[in-house]
């Protein structure tokens, strides 16, 4: 249905992600790592089914995780971040990120 | 001081009284910038010793009133420091010195007064500074001036040959978007003109020149990758070496082979000498403008710029304005705990679209400069942190003053009580923190000042990025405080070997520790202490490593012992036996004498994994694992009185002696009063023999007579 990129951004340090679609399992990486020069650790584009698309992000070894729906009737560019204290955060913006 | 430690031709002791006369201020005279690198006048120090510098911060362009310096303390080490300064009269500064590197150097001083003879030819320009604090002689030095810039940096830029040279910008105009502070001058800047604002004596290297791109052929994709520009770097830069210089290559190219979504990266991350080389894309998102943006080529040509500077910004070790407090255990550490982010800052080193109202906000404010942490940290922090090529990426990024005490007030040290700190292969390191009221005043200190709980402790592995120690187990104490007199020290034992993050000091090699004590309002920072770990002596202690370094082990040798962790208990035991007179085996015996020596409640919950849920509801019951008195008394024998020197070495004094108390006093309860005054006697007689602090000893009981029951002291009192 439309078009979804989720980055992972800041704050991650060596660890397992597994990123879930609709209850599908999108994308799994283990030792995953911000490049901190750009800010960015891993970029993963989809397409989404449903003009809302249930999003999860979980962080295997600090058994945190995040569950939130995107509106992607139009393009969606989802950022997620390991804030400070360990739990996630995200935002949504209709343009892409960009990093230098 | 030891003042062997320094040259006598490097050292000037001036008179006691020694100041400046301010009646030489200069009515009339036109005032001329005096910031800038002087260098020692005069000096008869040996070639291969390092020239004394010293960096005056207090006028020209973004002053940071600061003064910063490097001392040669002889012909193989120097210090350097760092001052914040205030004006104290006609060309005079004056301040405290609260960064010193190493922390350990001897170099007491704590204060600086500096005064520049001025003159409208800066080569005859001179500095004179009074070193005085520490209670020692002050320490006057004479400086010429040398250059109004802090450092030398050398840029090459070169550009990909099918990226059209107009898009490579290295200058821009500043008035050339209306978004701009109303304030900002208008000129041509250029890069070179930012970082020689920022400080540098910028020069080019080589010449600006064009990389073939030989990629006609089908199926090359024209974008790069970080592996190709790193190998583009060494052969198409004229300064390419595998070493640190203030030297720093540029490339432009279209984009990146990850696309249009990244719009330049310092991509030397690979290899031993980081920050060599960056990259910057500029048909990535940089070239494209807001929608309805007034001036959308000047928009373009700024970004360009920006997104370059900011780059090159990475090259000298600058973390991005938001990432400046990220630290261990996840990330490599800033020079000093207390780094704050500056998700605001109008920063080359801030995202414009990221800050609050979007870029709009960001460029009506952006001076075109760095924040003042950063230049900071450019100017004044040790050079090794900031040159390309030196400190890894992100290792020591960014610096910031701490709330630290330079004279007076408290001071930690960490150290081992042995004659070098050199730790066996497998032998538990220990370390003694000693806290000392320095000050003339009593001062007030939370009584348990010294528990882990308050501290931040690094471990940095030579040529490795440090680490944060972090403990099995945090206490929670009732908050109250204690006096420490003038003079007065607490001591504690600082088990440094593993905690939850794993064996972090265990591998042979060069470390170096460093502990930041949190007090109320301040953090006490120590020295860094080196110490080594020495290599295996054996296949013996090889192969007993692969089970030794385990977490199980680390919980007992921790938590003195364990009636459960059968893994770890067996591997201690076995290391007894394999290992009998090695110092791994104090430790071992004393953790399995400790948790053999009195009955042990255990928690039962039955058999396998069970979903969570309370212990009552699962059945749970506790029963008592009952003690062992014969074996104890034999582990604890062998551990602390076999050879009592050693293993209050290898213990370290104050968990020594909290071991051998703890004993006596299970001896007592047991019957065998004899026995704990016999123990009691042979601690002191130990801790003297090793010269332990009168205070400690007068608190062991001694047998002449004075019948006293040997008492339970608490682990971390003096």
């Amino acid at each position: 249905m439309g078009q979804l990129r989720i980055d992972l951004q800041e704050g991650f340090a060596g660890d397992t992600v597994i990123v879930l679609l609709d209850g599908k399992e999108l994308f799994q990486e283990a030792n995953l790592r911000t490049r901190l020069q750009i800010g960015l650790a891993k970029s993963i584009a989809a397409e989404a089914d449903q003009a809302l698309a249930n999003i999860e992000i979980r962080l295997v070894e600090r058994e945190v995780s995040a569950a939130f729906v995107v509106d992607t009737s139009q393009p969606a560019f989802v950022g997620v971040s390991v804030e400070p204290g360990g739990g996630l955060a995200h935002r949504v913006s209709r343009e892409p990120f960009g990093y230098v | 001081m030891n003042e062997d430690m320094l040259s006598e031709d490097l050292l000037e002791t001036g008179n006691l009284e020694e100041t400046f006369d301010d009646t030489e201020a200069a009515a009339g005279t036109p005032r001329m910038p005096v910031s800038g690198l002087y260098t020692v006048v005069k000096s008869t120090a040996p070639p291969r010793a390092a020239r004394e510098e010293l960096r005056l911060d207090v006028d020209g362009r973004y002053p940071q009133m600061t003064a910063s310096g490097v001392a040669p303390l002889s012909l193989s080490s120097r210090i350097q420091w760092i001052a914040s300064v205030t004006p104290a009269g006609a060309n005079r500064w004056t301040g405290g010195i609260w960064f010193k590197e190493p922390a350990s150097a001897p170099f007491p001083y704590a204060n600086v007064d500096i005064k520049v003879s001025n003159t409208v030819f800066p080569h005859l320009r001179k500095a004179t500074v009074i070193f005085s604090g520490g209670g020692v002689p002050k320490r006057v030095r004479s400086f010429k001036f040398a250059s109004q810039y802090f450092h030398p940096v050398e840029f090459e830029f070169d550009r990909a040959e099918n990226l059209a040279g107009d898009k490579a910008v290295t200058s821009m105009n500043t008035h050339d978007h209306p978004n701009r502070p109303g304030t900002l001058p208008a000129e041509n800047l250029t890069i070179d003109e930012v970082f020689r604002r920022t400080g540098f004596d910028v020069r080019a290297s080589g010449g600006a020149g064009a990389v073939p791109m030989a990629i006609a052929a089908p199926g090359v994709n024209p974008n790069w990758s970080d592996s190709e520009m790193h190998d583009a770097m060494q052969t198409f830069w004229s300064r390419f070496a595998n070493a640190a210089q203030w030297s720093l290559w540029v490339f432009f190219a279209s984009l990146h082979e990850s696309g249009t979504g990244l719009g330049g990266i310092m991509f030397d991350d690979i290899g031993p000498n980081h920050r060599q080389g960056t990259a910057i894309f500029e048909d990535a998102f940089i070239a494209n403008a807001p929608a309805g943006d007034p001036a959308p080529a000047a928009w373009v040509r700024r970004m360009r710029f920006w997104t370059a500077v900011h780059e090159m910004g990475h090259s000298f070790n600058l973390a991005h304005s938001w990432q400046k407090a990220l630290g261990p255990p996840s990330f490599p550490p800033p020079w000093l705990p207390g780094l704050a982010n500056e998700p605001e800052a109008r920063s080359f080193m801030n995202y414009p679209y990221n800050v609050a109202g979007g870029q709009s906000a960001f460029f009506s404010d952006f001076e075109f400069r760095f924040s003042d942490g950063e230049l900071l940290f450019m100017r004044h922090a040790p050079a090794q942190f900031v040159q390309q090529g030196n400190a890894d990426w992100f290792d020591h990024h960014g610096f910031q003053q701490a709330a630290v005490e330079a004279d007076g007030g408290l001071k930690l040290v960490v150290r081992a009580n042995r004659a070098k700190p050199v730790f066996d292969f497998l032998e538990p390191v220990t370390l003694e923190l000693k806290l000392t009221n320095t000050s003339g005043q009593p001062r007030i200190v939370p009584e348990h000042a010294l528990d882990a709980g308050h501290m931040t402790i690094i471990l940095k592995k030579q040529g490795r990025p440090a680490r944060r120690l972090v403990s099995y187990a945090q206490y929670c104490h009732q908050a109250a405080n204690q006096a420490l007199n003038s003079g007065e020290s607490i001591y504690a034992s600082l088990y440094a070997s593993s905690g939850v993050n794993g064996w972090d000091l265990a591998e042979p090699g060069n470390y170096h520790v460093q502990v930041c004590l949190h007090l109320p309002g301040q953090d006490i920072v120590s020295a860094p202490m080196a110490m080594k770990v020495s290599p295996p002596r054996g296949y013996e202690e090889e192969n007993l490593a692969q089970d030794f370094f385990s977490d199980d082990v680390g919980r007992i040798l921790t938590f003195d012992g364990s009636r459960c962790l059968e893994s770890g208990l067996n591997t201690l035991r076995e290391t007894c036996e394999r290992l009998p007179d090695h110092r791994v085996s104090v430790h071992a015996r004393v953790a399995l004498g400790e948790s053999l020596g009195k009955n042990f409640k255990q928690l039962n919950l039955g058999e396998g994994r069970l979903p969570l849920r309370s212990a009552g509801s699962a059945g749970g019951t506790v029963r008592v694992a009952k003690a062992k008195a014969d074996d104890a008394r034999k582990e604890l024998v062998s551990a602390l009185l076999k050879r009592p020197d050693l293993a209050a070495e290898t213990l370290g004094h104050v968990d020594y002696k909290y071991y051998v108390d703890a004993f006596a006093a299970w001896l007592e309860a047991n019957g065998d009063r004899k026995e704990a005054e016999n123990v009691q006697a042979a601690l002191y007689k130990t801790l003297a023999a090793r010269k332990v602090s009168a205070k400690v000893l007068d608190q062991i009981p001694r047998p002449a007579g004075t019948a006293a029951s040997p008492k339970k002291t608490a682990k971390a009192s003096a």
